[in-house]
């Protein structure tokens, strides 16, 4: 299954089939997960560990390869408390337990993060790909 | 759902915000007599593409299918229509998508106009 919500699978499919008005995101916002998210639940963690969501600015999609990825690093944290993050989510808009999911996906490798660690996810790290 | 390089170009910009991305200004179906893919169309010998109209899509299903049927394109040769393809004009340019159908159609010169009922084309996410 791919991993889109519902929300901008509808805009998705009305954009490239024109049945009703689709709406393009305004802004991408980056948010982290606990656990593994999906389009049920973001598991998104908690702004009590020092974390909040970040802007995600994406560069021109490739073709044909078919993927576009961040253009700019991102840094998560600090963090005030120990926290394993497994996913990542995109939003379109900020701040957490807002808005409407994007998209979803787990990390290549799970991060533990300690009290004074950042996450940080480099310039191109964050890919979204049409398989 | 088979969208073409062009198309999936469109999409993601969309989603992600990094260039401008234009819905197509129309959906047009001509029929296939091979497997379409993203290198080719193999479009078959009919006469004129066709205006497709598309139900707004369903969620959280993730599908789409055409409100009205899809008819008119006449065989000027006989064909085996195997796959369709739409575009974003009644003429020349971009494909957006193609596919297969579930049942190949046999077509007679001059006489067989091949058709997707209402609700007979349909894509989704997956």
């Amino acid at each position: 299954m791919a991993a889109i919500s519902a929300f901008l699978g509808k805009h998705v499919l009305d954009f490239i089939c024109g049945g009703a008005a689709a709406t393009q995101p305004i802004n991408r916002w980056a948010a982290l997960a606990w656990g593994t998210p999906n389009s049920t639940g973001a598991s998104e963690l908690n702004t009590s560990i020092g974390y909040s969501r970040l802007t995600a600015l994406f560069g021109a999609a490739a073709s044909p390869a078919g993927s576009a990825s961040i253009t700019a690093a991102m840094t998560f944290g600090p963090f005030s408390s120990n926290q394993s993050i497994l996913g990542i989510n995109l939003f379109n808009g900020s701040p957490v337990n807002s808005s409407d999911q994007l998209l979803y996906g787990t990390l290549q490798t799970a991060r533990t993060v300690a009290p004074g660690d950042s996450l940080v996810v480099a310039a191109g790290a964050l890919t979204v790909t049409i398989a | 759902m088979p969208l073409t390089s062009f198309m999936e170009k469109r999409v993601l910009d969309f989603i992600c915000g990094g260039a401008s991305a234009a819905a197509p200004g129309g959906r047009w179906l001509n029929w296939a007599t091979g497997s379409p893919d993203d290198s080719g169309d193999s479009v078959g010998p009919f006469s004129s593409r066709r205006s497709v109209t598309f139900s707004p899509a369903n969620s959280p299903a993730g599908s789409v299918a055409n409100s009205v049927a899809v008819s008119g394109a006449t065989a000027s040769a006989a064909a085996t229509v195997r796959g369709w393809n739409l575009y974003e004009s009644s003429v020349g340019g971009n494909r957006l998508a193609y596919g297969t159908l579930t049942v190949t159609l046999g077509c007679k010169s001059g006489n067989d106009n091949p058709a997707f009922s209402a609700a007979g084309l349909k894509m989704t996410i997956t």
